[in-house]
């Protein structure tokens, strides 16, 4: 996913200064892509369920795990992408490509060798550590590549990552532990936070950045 | 104590008095409406009476639906005191032991025989929930008259006249108050095993009706439903060509309605746990809720990226999907089956 925030000056993508698609567009359209498809499944179960819970015989448990596995493809792709966008922030163009290819690799031959769950579980937790590692450097002052300048907005950004990596980690991994609730309300806290800080930073006026709607 | 038939006049008066602010809220919407064309037909600027402006009708409009509202309060109030679900102690003992005994039963707590257990009935049950939304596009279509707009403002206006007459006609909350509350609690009152009724309304007051979560996630989804409404208009006028302040506008309520519609549907989530168990996970309502913010959430991400005017309009038809999946997800409840169903 790419940062939920707005662009100004200083953006560093985007296709606003010419036709070149960079690495903010690809990530950002693949983004839009995985939504869109899983968007699509849902649709197609809502009418899979009024057709398919009407015939004698109908599991709902049946159901649920179909579509969890139908579904898991999508997830790991978001995943990928959330992963994907954070060293972004701080590595050139060559070396998310390069690391891209890596964590894909890496979740393939897992998910081959072990299952799903296992290679959910090495993709979100590379992924808040990549966080974390932004976090710190952005606490640092070390200069990282955002869509928007100022430090809340770019906190805000790191939240809604970090709480919908940490939202996904809790479905998938703790949903049967007692820590389930707590990481929920923390996750919910963090996405709505950092919703917040990047949709409307304080101390940022739009009218500064009239380009920026 | 329990007084049914002060209850029955309650509901009776609720939704005689309901339709003096229902019916005046369709005319002036739709006044509103009318009005907008003959002052664009006279060529816009022409100053005329302050009661014969669009903005007027809106308010009126408002006003009348804010009216209705607060007479739900009302009703929803006096439901409270008219009918707490009394038990004698020996009966209070029995729905206790039961309550012990079944699955679930720890988190519904003991009856107290000294303090009955009492309705606390959201506005956003039953016709409320399509009233509610209602008033608070009402709402932001009165924000919005600042704006000169005529084509945002109209559709806004077409979308309110067209959404409080549906109301009025299909959902009305005043035809007759809580049909389906009533029919649930009348063997309480009208002389069925008390013990045995108390055990499948008192799960259903605390889990549903009395849940603290009701105050939070319904409504929140509903005020975002309403700003979504204005970024859809926004979204219309943006193929025609951009208009910068009705772009930002849209863009503005997205971004509210998308913190709302975020917060609102995660609070859901250990409300669905604490009252459906396990068995809810990809519900038809849960899985157009997931699609319909799957769509906001790309159509943000669009936003934010693509700064060119094509990329506007990119936006503006994602904008336009996101809104006919919102009306998909509201409405969906009465054609899908599901723990959701209307």
């Amino acid at each position: 996913m790419n940062t939920l925030s707005n662009s100004g000056p200083e953006s560093s993508g985007g296709v606003a200064s010419g036709a070149q698609f960079d690495s903010d567009f690809i990530l950002t359209f693949l983004t839009t892509l995985a939504l869109l498809g899983l968007g699509l499944l849902c649709l197609g179960s809502m009418f899979y369920y009024k057709y398919a819970s009407a015939r004698p015989g109908w599991n709902v448990i049946g159901y649920q795990m179909t579509m969890n596995r139908l579904a898991s493809p999508l997830v790991i792709l978001i995943c990928l992408l959330l992963v994907v966008c954070v060293p972004k922030r701080m590595l050139p163009g060559r070396w998310l490509v390069v690391s891209a290819a890596v964590l894909l690799v890496v979740t393939a031959v897992l998910w081959l060798a072990y299952g799903l769950l296992p290679a959910i579980m090495v993709i979100l937790t590379a992924s808040i550590g990549f966080q974390m590692v932004t976090l710190g450097l952005l606490v640092a002052g070390k200069r990282m590549r955002f869509r928007k300048s100022g430090f809340l907005m770019q906190l805000g950004s790191i939240l809604i990552h970090a709480g919908f990596v940490f939202f996904i980690m809790d479905f998938a991994l703790l949903h049967e532990t007692r820590w389930h609730l707590s990481a929920f309300w923390a996750a919910t806290l963090g996405i709505n936070a950092g919703c917040l800080l990047s949709f409307w930073p304080p101390g940022l006026a739009i009218a500064r950045h009239p380009s920026s709607v | 104590m329990a007084d049914f038939g002060a209850y029955l006049a309650a509901r009776e008066l609720c939704g005689r008095l309901g339709h003096l602010f229902v019916w005046p809220a369709v005319a002036a919407s739709w006044a509103g409406v009318l009005a907008a064309f003959l002052r664009r037909a006279r060529g816009g600027g022409v100053p005329g009476r302050p009661w014969m402006r669009p903005s007027a009708a809106s308010a009126v409009s408002f006003t009348c639906l804010l009216g209705g509202f607060l007479l739900l309060v009302w009703y929803h109030w006096r439901i409270n005191r008219l009918l707490p679900l009394e038990l004698t102690a020996e009966q209070v003992s029995l729905v206790n032991f039961l309550l012990r005994k079944m699955r679930g039963g720890s988190m519904l707590g003991q009856v107290d025989p000294a303090s009955p257990p009492r309705y606390l009935i959201p506005l956003w049950v039953e016709g409320g929930k399509f009233y509610f939304w209602t008033l608070i596009t009402a709402l932001i279509l009165l924000v919005e008259e600042r704006r000169r707009h005529f084509g945002y403002l109209m559709t806004l206006r077409v979308m309110l006249a067209l959404q409080v007459t549906g109301m009025a006609i299909w959902d009305n909350p005043f035809a007759p108050p809580l049909p389906q509350f009533h029919q649930e609690v009348i063997p309480f009152f009208a002389g069925a095993p008390r013990e045995q009724v108390f055990m499948s309304l008192y799960p259903r007051m605390v889990f549903f009706y009395n849940a603290s979560y009701m105050w939070i996630h319904p409504p929140l989804l509903f005020v975002a439903y309403a700003t979504l409404a204005a970024t859809f208009a926004a979204s219309l006028f943006t193929f025609r060509g951009i208009d910068p302040g009705i772009d930002r506008s849209g863009y503005e309520y997205a971004k509210l309605g998308y913190l709302l519609l975020t917060f609102g549907m995660l609070v859901g989530y250990p409300w669905a746990i604490m009252a459906w168990g396990p068995n809810w996970w990809w519900d038809p309502k849960i899985a157009a809720s997931i699609m319909m913010w799957l769509l906001y959430s790309a159509y943000l991400h669009h936003r934010f990226v693509m700064h060119t005017d094509a990329g506007r309009r990119q936006a503006a038809a994602l904008g336009v999907l996101c809104y006919a999946s919102l009306l998909f997800t509201y409405f969906m409840s009465w054609f899908f089956p599901g723990e959701h169903t209307f």
